[in-house]
């Protein structure tokens, strides 16, 4: 999956989830600011990226993630290392 | 990614100030959240941090904040007690919950087990006198609900709400609960 594909799973994630429309949902949209994810949000989607992930994801990285591309940044990167690891 | 099995997150409601104390006599391996004034008390520090008990303040864990060290607690198979009241319940009627130990338990995989305490009378509940005692002796009964598991897509908000209708519905059958009145939840 490369990163426009990943923006547009992401996309249907976060409609479904939290019901944010699809035009709000940028690279650079910073997921507190702009698309008013609180703690408990946070952690709904953390819930989902283990099971997009298969793999446990610590709070402590959750916190790191500040904008969509962070997202998108640290599910690219999980699902490179997941392809070498097989 | 294997869930933690062994590990259950117990939410309790909490009547009144012993309520920790019988949960702990009764399941004395359960980590508690507990509050600063407390897990900071000169009397109790040492014995909070080597109990594995958790601090309520964000940096009071050397797991990082509150959620990073119940998300540890979890995964070593560690059972964590919260009350998502947040504090004693004022009055009579179980308060809404917070979400955040729920979607913890989902982050997991560990199951909630509710826990309803009622006391036979109101005795050392919040805003009252410690001293103001019924004459006769209080009975505290504590009762562990099966083990509720999240669905499969349940939010967080949804699964607390969830539970806490089963704790109120257990403790009060026929009292009108206003708050589950109004929280919405998915089929």
């Amino acid at each position: 999956m490369n990163r426009d594909q990943i923006l547009t799973e992401l996309t249907t994630s976060l409609g479904e989830m939290f019901d944010i429309e699809a035009s709000r949902i940028r690279v650079d949209a910073k997921l507190r600011e702009d698309l008013d994810l609180d703690s408990i949000d946070a952690i709904d989607l953390a819930v989902r990226l283990q099971k997009l992930l298969k793999k446990r994801v610590e709070l402590n990285v959750l916190k790191e993630l500040e904008t969509v591309g962070d997202v998108i940044s640290l599910i690219e990167s999980e699902l490179h290392t997941q392809s070498e690891a097989h | 990614m294997p869930p933690s099995p062994r590990s259950r997150m117990v939410v309790a409601n909490h009547p009144s100030l012993v309520d920790v104390t019988a949960i702990l006599a009764s399941q004395p391996e359960l980590c508690c959240v507990v509050k600063p004034a407390v897990y900071q008390n000169p009397l109790y520090a040492l014995i909070m941090r080597y109990c594995g008990h958790i601090s309520s303040n964000p940096s009071g864990n050397r797991e990082g904040d509150v959620g990073q060290a119940i998300q540890q607690r979890l995964e070593e198979g560690s059972d964590v007690l919260i009350f998502p009241e947040g504090t004693r319940t004022p009055g009579d009627e179980i308060g809404a919950f917070q979400a955040g130990g729920f979607g913890l338990a989902i982050l997991c995989g560990s199951p909630i087990v509710p826990l309803a305490i009622s006391c036979s009378e109101p005795v050392l509940k919040r805003g009252a006198p410690w001293y103001l005692v019924p004459a006769r002796s209080v009975t505290l009964q504590l009762v562990a609900l099966p083990p509720v598991y999240s669905f499969d897509g349940e939010s967080s908000r949804d699964f607390a709400a969830r539970v806490r209708i089963s704790l109120v519905r257990f403790l009060e059958p026929q009292h009108h609960d206003p708050i589950s009145q109004s929280t919405a939840t998915k089929p």
